[in-house]
């Protein structure tokens, strides 16, 4: 081994913090000291941030490829949701230069924005305070007292930022209206779906009030995620505290870190916060106990089948006047165990269903970190003849390793978060999907 | 002469690369330099400065996307490399004064190179920079040594970084 390639290898550990302290000084000091280490260091991080670019391309073409063997005939549209970077990047700074300038004109009084979106993926909407829709909303949309946004896929989700750099997190099947601010505390409504908020880097994390068709939610900082139907609210706070209000009878009660309320239009004991109950890992949809569908219908029962969900479609704007039919089934795992449910790398998600056509089915599920933020969501697409015959009932058992992460930077890996929602779908074609039966099955011990 | 947006947009498009590898040595995670990027040119849109040159906007692109990528690292509770503001600072500047390409000429150029390398080279490669495994964990799935990872990964990185220079100078020849 040559000197220099020693000293590469020391920046390479560097970089990976595999180094002695020692070692890092030295390594600081030949940076400092030597160009030729410098140039080196330049063209890792160059390189990685390319490799990483052309391996999210290469994915993207491999899922459309994969999407068009069974039928999906739209390379363009899938391949415009699933390539990040330049593209995206691109059209969504376009999107904000239109609207930087639109912004300067001087003749245009607005109310000041409480929001602005910093992240769109999968079907969003927005829809205006003057009632002006948008199909895709856009990286730099500012959101203003009367506007509404709202994730209408599966796999959507939308970061907005706060003006003390907090972010709230929407994702699955949520809408979210922006009110406007009280004494300078921001003002939302969740009308439904899932919420997630998580403090700012900066000193200081402002309060927000939320309220949904169940609850009000005087939130001081910290982090925090709500969920909501029309008949039923949960709140759980993991850092920092808040007060809740229960629509139903006026009565409030407050909630500190580590703590969860729920309320509903049907709760008869007294609001109270409870611990936070510890998770499981084995979970199992009860389709026979009408669990909460975010999408699909319900199909009568057969002999071999109390309980069907058949999947309902759902157009998904994809911008430049396109759009593409998803035939989707989903699932908030939330409103079915009353636990957290809890994933492993090892674990696996069994889905029974069937189709009438053999198309490839693609499989996913939302997550969130244990008492913590939204963690993305996860997606594996399974070929018809590993699924079975068309018209046969089949049984497939995914280990969750094999699950694509869709947002890397929020977790590689399943490892450790929280289940959220699962779902099943079909592009462009209505193969009728049904699903019949979802469960997580631990290949371990089960957490006690 | 302030710089216009759509100046500024394919400025920094432009640089995007050299940008998200600052953001990079700060955070050491491609995906998260590709968000801190991202973030940068949403706030070089919509925030109250102006530009009055290249120069200018990139000086404040490659300090914010450090700053960026520090902030990313604290709100995940992980150690910084320990590489002072000055060393960061000299890091940045010989990114701005080094021959450039555009970001997606030069990409192009290295999807040619790891096209013609070795399959395994092309794995260990994904593993350590998309994946974010480290040089360990690469050792154990692809069940080499961990000395051997490194020093691959070394070679690589100066293999790619001819062949791109090489690739790079046949097309402004072609050009």
């Amino acid at each position: 081994m040559d000197t220099d390639e020693t000293r590469r290898i020391w920046i390479l550990r560097f970089l990976e913090g595999k180094v002695s302290a020692e070692e890092r000084a030295r390594v600081i000091e030949l940076l400092r000291a030597d160009a030729e280490a410098r140039r080196f260091l330049r063209d890792v991080a160059e390189q990685s941030v390319m490799i990483a670019d052309i391996e999210r391309s290469a994915r993207a073409r491999e899922t459309v490829a994969s999407m068009e063997d069974a039928g999906a005939p739209d390379r363009r549209a899938v391949e415009a949701r699933r390539t990040r970077g330049f593209g995206r990047g691109l059209v969504a700074l376009a999107g904000v230069a239109v609207l930087a300038m639109a912004l300067y004109r001087p003749w245009r009084v607005r109310p000041e924005a409480v929001l602005t979106v910093a992240k769109a993926t999968g079907s969003s909407q927005f829809i205006g305070a003057a009632g002006q829709p948008a199909s895709v909303l856009r990286a730099g949309t500012r959101l203003r007292a009367g506007d509404t946004v709202a994730t209408r896929s599966c796999d959507a989700w939308i970061e907005l930022r706060l003006g003390d750099g907090s972010a709230v997190t929407l994702a699955g099947h949520s809408a979210l209206r922006v009110l406007g601010t009280d004494a300078g505390t921001p003002r939302f409504s969740l009308l439904e779906g899932s919420l997630w908020r998580s403090p700012s880097s900066g000193p200081r994390t402002g309060p927000v009030w939320i309220g949904t068709p169940t609850v009000e939610a005087e939130m001081q900082a910290g982090q925090f995620d709500v969920q909501t139907t029309a008949a039923e609210t949960k709140v759980r706070v993991n850092q920092g505290s808040g007060r809740i209000r229960q629509i139903l009878d006026g009565a409030s009660a407050a909630i500190g870190p580590g703590q969860q309320i729920a309320a509903s239009f049907s709760r008869k004991e007294p609001l109270s916060p409870v611990a936070q109950p510890a998770p499981v890992d084995r979970w199992a949809c009860d389709l026979g106990k009408v669990p909460e569908v975010v999408l699909g219908r319900w199909l009568p029962p057969t002999g071999q089948e109390r309980a069907r969900l058949a999947a309902d479609p759902l157009l998904w704007p994809i911008g430049d006047g396109r759009s593409v039919m998803l035939y989707a089934v989903a699932i908030a795992a939330w409103k079915s165990s009353d636990r957290p449910v809890v994933l492993h790398g090892e674990s696996r998600l069994r889905f029974r269903g069937r189709t009438e056509a053999a198309r490839t089915v693609r499989f996913g599920f939302s997550s969130q970190r244990m008492q913590g933020a939204f963690a993305g969501k996860f997606e594996i697409d399974v070929p018809s003849p590993t699924l079975g015959p068309a018209g046969a009932t089949w049984e497939v058992d995914l280990p969750l390793a094999s699950f694509r992460p869709l947002q890397p930077q929020l977790a590689g890996s399943p490892e450790g978060l929280e289940l959220t929602d699962v779902y099943a779908l079909t592009l462009e074609e209505d193969v009728g999907l049904e699903i019949n039966h979802i469960e997580l099955v631990p290949d371990g011990p089960g957490v006690p | 002469m302030e710089l216009t947006n759509e100046e500024v947009l394919q400025m920094l498009m432009k640089w995007r690369t050299r940008v998200s590898a600052a953001a990079w040595t700060v955070v050491r995670d491609a995906h998260a330099a590709e968000d801190i990027f991202q973030n940068v040119a949403l706030k070089a849109m919509t925030k109250d400065a102006r530009f009055e040159s290249e120069s200018a906007l990139l000086s404040w692109a490659f300090i914010l996307a450090r700053r960026e990528g520090i902030d990313w690292l604290r709100r995940r509770q992980r150690e910084t490399l320990g590489l002072d503001d000055e060393l960061l600072g000299l890091l940045d500047q010989e990114w701005r004064s080094a021959p450039s390409h555009p970001s997606g000429v030069k990409i192009e150029a290295l999807r040619g190179c790891l096209a013609t390398a070795p399959e395994s080279a092309r794995e260990l490669l994904k593993l350590r920079y998309f994946d974010g495994h480290s040089c360990e964990e690469v050792a154990g799935r692809m069940g080499i040594g961990l000395n051997a990872v490194y020093k691959r990964v070394s070679r690589l990185h100066e293999e790619l970084k001819r062949c791109v220079e090489a690739k790079l100078a046949e097309t402004e020849r072609a050009g």
